[in-house]
Order: structure tokens, then C-alpha cells, then sequence
């Protein structure tokens, strides 16, 4: 598939600090890619290289195969939201959006801010100065304005880090319609680790200058190599016994007693042996479930790893 | 529309709203206007048709292309450091435009209304020489011609240079190279007028061209200029 954003061995070194020492990822038409890294730890660095608005040191950071700084009518197929909103205070909000939609010379352009301001529930502050905005309403406006011009490929720099929880689910709700409907590629940078495990295809961490960790959601829980297991045994009673069992077993690394039963640690993904040991014991179970590691867990061993 | 000009129409449109920033300018214009002005026109008050044209227009030479070039300098401060400070300009440059144009269309667009404000203190003069005279007071020929195509192209070399500047470089930086430029600029033109009431330039059609080709010059040199902007540059230049 068609590569639309492409890194190879990039670098950027401010003040002789290195922030990226050579990251290298690809991002194919459709995906909404999630970035997350701990606070400086290069993210905006690399969104602004992208965007052409820094060079790098070495290396190359594409989109559609061209460099930005250099590529004026690439920049047209490209929507940005970055930690500035690109919003006039002293502009309305039909006139913020205008002068963009004029900027790029989008067709339908009275329609579309209509369109836009009523999908960010605006259309009754339409004629507001946003200078008077909320910190919210303006990152709402800051969205539709991103995507105004319908891009091809969005780049969000921590889109919904000032918007309440229902503004949280609206902005989400957008970038899954936007990428399902109008298959547009989203390259999204987050601290919200819930929100990025609902919506995102695939992640990096970024971290120490490099990135720790590159896949989907689903292949980083599989393989981060360690699943837990809650057990609740039909006669609580026989937790000692389960303990003997259990302990034999060698992929459990931990054992825990938990209320009506335990809880073990397993250094593979299947809890089979387990199940199965109890049985041939004359163990009965009542439920077993299986703990799904979250993002959080993985992304918090990925920075475990790294200290 | 081209690109350029709704940049143009956004930074006037900004200009139009920033009411404190006009009333500013108005009020420094008043002062500066009156104090430049008043011994002069004290001294001829009393005097004959001719020398009052020859006040009006000396004045003129002086206050309009000044007083342009002031506002200019106050305006461009919010179409290009200002959008530095606030932080829009990194989206901006998202845009398709390149960097020459974004310079260009705010150039464009604080020039204007900075003419426009040029042209009012010229009506002013002349509102205020014919208040003195009991006879109609116009300003002579070759003085017309300054105002029209002088004026507006030395304007926009003050813009010009000021927001090539601002985008350059950082806050501090800005903060004392705009005074030395603004500065730059009132000392030539005072020298330029001294010359003129000392009789060393005679203002003729002649004059008023030459001035007019050397300013299209220098707007050349410094749209040049802008080729060594670059986005990096701007962008690690934000406050
Ligand atoms: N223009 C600059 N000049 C000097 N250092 C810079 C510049 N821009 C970024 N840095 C440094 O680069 C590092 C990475 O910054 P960056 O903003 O990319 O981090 P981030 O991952 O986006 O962080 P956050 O989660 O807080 O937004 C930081 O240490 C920062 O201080
Ligand atoms: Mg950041």
C-alpha cells in the first residue's frame, strides 16, 4: 500500500541536545497512526519536520513522497492541528474559517464552513469573536478548521488534551468517520493512552530519541510477553491446594490469592497449563478471565525498560 | 482570490478591528503632527498666498511621508511579530503559500491602510491651510505626484524591511532593531527634507521620479532579501 507518510533515520540535534537520533517508521493511506512519548521527548519535533516547518539534521521525513518545506501544492493536501490552534482572536469564527477556506481556495466555501461549524455544535457562536472562546471551543474550531479544505492526511498534535469528556468522544468520533468515510490517513500525537488504544491502527513510542515500539495495539499486547490470569475456584477452600498446583507449572512467574480465589502471573500468553492443571486435580473453577494488558501497562514497561 | 490578497484582506481586516491600536496611532499622529507643525505655521500665519502654499507643501513633503511611514511601522508590528507572539503563524506556513508570498500579501495589506492614513493627514494640511487662508490653499503639482507614487512606495519599503525583519529574527532582537530601522528611516527623510528647505533639492516632476524608480529599487532588494527566510527560521524564532 501507498506510503503517505514516510521517515528514514531522521535526526534533529537543538543546541547540541540530540531529541531524535534516528527514527525511521512508514504510515499507509488510511491509518490513523497514534505518537506517544513522554513530555520532550521529540513528538512536535517530528510533526514540525513533516510539516517542513524545521529541517533535519539527517535522514528524511516525507509525505506523499516530497518534502513540505519545498513542495507547495503537497501543502494543500495536508490538515494541521498543532499545539497552537492557528486561530485569530480577534476574527469571528465565520471569519476565521473564511479567510482559511479562501487560503485555499476550497470551492464550496460557504457551505462547507456551515457545514463544519454545525458539526462542532458552533453554529450559534458563529458570529462570536474567538478571542472570547473557551480553551475547548477553540481547539473545536481549531478542528474544523484543520479540515476545511478536506486533506488527504491530518496531522494532530494532541488534539483533545483541553476538551471535556463528551468533546473527547466528538473529536474521536471524527477521526474514526474521517478515516473510515473520506479514507483520510491521521497522524496523531496523544498522552491519552485510552483514547489512542480505541481508535488508533497503530502506534510508536518514542522515547530517549528513538522509538521503543512500533505496531498495532493488538500485536504490542500479545507480544509484550506477560498476561495475567484471575481464577475464582467454586470452593475458595482450595486455594492452598491450587497454590501447589499452580507452582509447578513453569510459565507462572506470580502467584497471588485474591478474594473466592487467585490471581497468577504468566510469562507467555496462554493460561491453558493452568486451566488444565486444576482440572486434572479435581479443582473446580468458576470463572477464569483473562486480564487484557492495556496500552498504559505496555507503554509503562516500555518506559520501565528505558530507566 | 489570489492567495496573496486574501493574506492582504485578512491583515486589514485585523488593522480595521484592533480599535486601541488605531486610536493609538490617531492620538501619536496628533501629537506628533501638532508639534512638528505648529511653529511653522504660527510664523506664517499672517503671511502672503505664496508662502502659505510653500508651508503647506514643505509640511506635507515631511508629515505625510513621516507619518506613513509611522503607521506602517506600528501596523506591521500585528501583522508579522504578531502573529509570532500569538503563535498562528506556524499554521500559516502549513498553508500552500510560500514564505514570499505570506511576506508579500501582509506587506500588501498593512501598506494600504498605512496610505490610507497618509492620505488623511494630507486632506488634514490642506483642511487645515485653507481654515488659515481666506483663498483656496492646493498643494502644487509636483507635490501630488510625491504623494501618490512617492509615498506609497517608500511605505512599503519601511513594511517591507520591517516584516523581513520580524519574521527573521527572535523577540529580543526585534525589539531593538525595529527602533534602529524606524529610526533609520526619520533621520533619512528629515535629511532628505532639510535638503529641500535648504534649497540643496529643488522638488520638480524630475525629483519625484528619480525617488519613485530608487524605492521600486529597494522594495526589489528586499523582496530578494526574503530568500534567506526560511521556515526553520521563523519557527525557532517563536517566542
Ligand atoms: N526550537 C527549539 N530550540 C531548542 N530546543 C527545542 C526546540 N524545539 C524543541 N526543543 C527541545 O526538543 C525536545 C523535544 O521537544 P518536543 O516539543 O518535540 O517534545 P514533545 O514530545 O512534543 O513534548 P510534549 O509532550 O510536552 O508536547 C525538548 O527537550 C525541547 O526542549
Ligand atoms: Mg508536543
Amino acid at each position: 500500500m501507498e506510503n503517505v507518510v514516510s521517515v528514514l533515520n531522521l535526526k534533529k540535534t537543538f543546541d547540541k541536545k540530540p531529541v531524535l537520533s534516528g527514527i525511521s517508521f512508514d504510515v499507509p493511506r488510511g491509518e490513523i497512526f497514534g505518537f506517544l512519548g513522554p513530555n520532550g521527548s521529540g513528538k512536535t519535533t517530528t510533526i514540525r519536520i513533516l510539516l517542513g516547518l524545521l529541517r533535519p539534521d539527517s535522514g528524511s521525513a516525507l509525505v506523499f513522497e516530497q518534502p513540505l518545506e519545498t513542495s507547495d501544492k503537497t501543502r494543500a493536501r495536508v490538515g494541521v492541528l498543532l499545539e497552537n490552534n492557528g486561530l485569530f482572536d480577534k476574527l469571528t469564527a465565520y471569519e476565521n474559517l473564511k479567510y482559511y477556506a479562501e487560503l485555499y481556495g476550497i470551492p464550496d466555501v460557504e457551505e462547507r464552513i456551515r457545514e463544519l461549524l454545525a458539526f462542532t455544535d458552533l453554529t450559534s457562536r458563529k458570529d462570536t469573536l474567538v478571542g472570547t472562546f473557551s480553551t475547548g471551543m477553540k481547539r473545536k474550531l481549531g478542528i474544523a478548521r484543520a479540515i476545511l479544505h478536506r486533506p488527504e492526511v491530518l496531522f494532530l498534535d494532541e488534539p483533545t488534551s483541553t476538551l471535556d469528556p463528551e468533546a473527547q468522544k466528538m473529536v474521536r468520533d471524527l477521526i474514526v468517520h474521517l478515516s473510515g468515510d473520506e479514507s483520510m490517513t491521521v497522524f496523531l500525537s496523544s498522552h491519552n493512552l485510552d483514547e489512542v488504544q480505541k481508535i488508533c491502527s497503530r502506534v510508536a513510542i518514542l522515547h530517549g530519541g528513538t522509538i521503543k515500539a512500533l505496531d498495532s495495539v493488538e500485536n504490542l499486547r500479545k507480544n509484550s510477553g506477560v498476561t495475567n490470569v484471575r481464577i475464582t475456584l467454586s470452593d475458595s477452600s482450595q486455594v492452598n491446594e491450587a497454590r501447589s498446583v499452580v507452582s509447578k507449572i513453569p510459565t507462572v512467574t506470580d502467584f497471588k490469592e485474591i478474594e473466592e480465589g487467585f490471581s497468577v502471573t504468566l510469562s507467555d500468553s496462554s493460561a491453558s497449563p493452568v486451566i488444565s492443571g486444576l482440572c486434572s486435580a479435581g479443582i473446580a473453577i468458576e470463572e477464569v478471565v483473562k486480564d487484557k494488558r492495556s496500552l498504559e501497562d505496555i507503554y509503562i514497561d516500555v518506559m520501565r525498560e528505558e530507566a | 482570490m489570489n492567495p496573496i490578497l486574501v493574506v492582504a484582506k485578512k491583515e486589514m481586516k485585523q488593522i480595521a478591528k484592533n480599535r486601541s491600536m488605531l486610536i493609538g496611532i490617531v492620538l501619536f499622529m496628533g501629537v506628533f503632527g501638532g508639534m512638528t507643525s505648529i511653529g511653522a505655521i504660527l510664523s506664517v500665519i499672517e503671511g502672503d498666498a505664496e508662502s502659505i502654499v510653500a508651508l503647506l507643501d514643505s509640511l506635507m513633503m515631511y508629515l505625510v511621508l513621516v507619518l506613513g511611514v509611522f503607521s506602517g511601522y506600528f501596523l506591521s508590528s500585528q501583522a508579522f511579530l504578531g502573529e509570532k507572539t500569538g503563535g498562528t503563524i506556524e499554521t500559516l506556513l502549513c498553508s500552500p503559500l510560500p514564505l514570499r508570498d505570506i511576506w508579500l500579501g501582509k506587506v500588501i495589506g498593512v501598506m494600504i491602510p498605512s496610505y490610507a492614513i497618509a492620505l488623511l493627514i494630507a486632506g488634514i494640511l490642506v483642511a487645515l491651510s485653507n481654515t488659515a487662508a481666506d483663498f483656496l490653499v492646493l498643494p502644487s503639482v509636483v507635490m501630488i505626484l510625491f504623494i501618490l507614487a512617492v509615498v506609497p512606495v517608500y511605505i512599503a519599503c519601511a513594511v517591507g524591511i520591517l516584516g523581513f525583519v520580524q519574521l527573521l529574527l527572535g523577540m529580543k532582537e526585534n525589539q531593538i532593531i525595529n527602533i534602529v530601522l524606524i529610526i533609520g528611516f526619520i533621520a533619512a527623510i528629515s535629511v532628505f527634507d532639510s535638503f529641500v528647505t535648504e534649497g540643496l533639492i529643488v522638488m520638480s516632476a524630475a525629483v519625484v521620479g528619480a525617488m519613485f524608480i530608487l524605492g521600486i529599487l529597494l522594495l526589489g532588494i528586499i523582496g530578494y532579501m526574503t530568500r534567506i527566510l526560511n521556515r526553520e527560521k521563523i519557527v525557532t524564532t517563536l517566542p
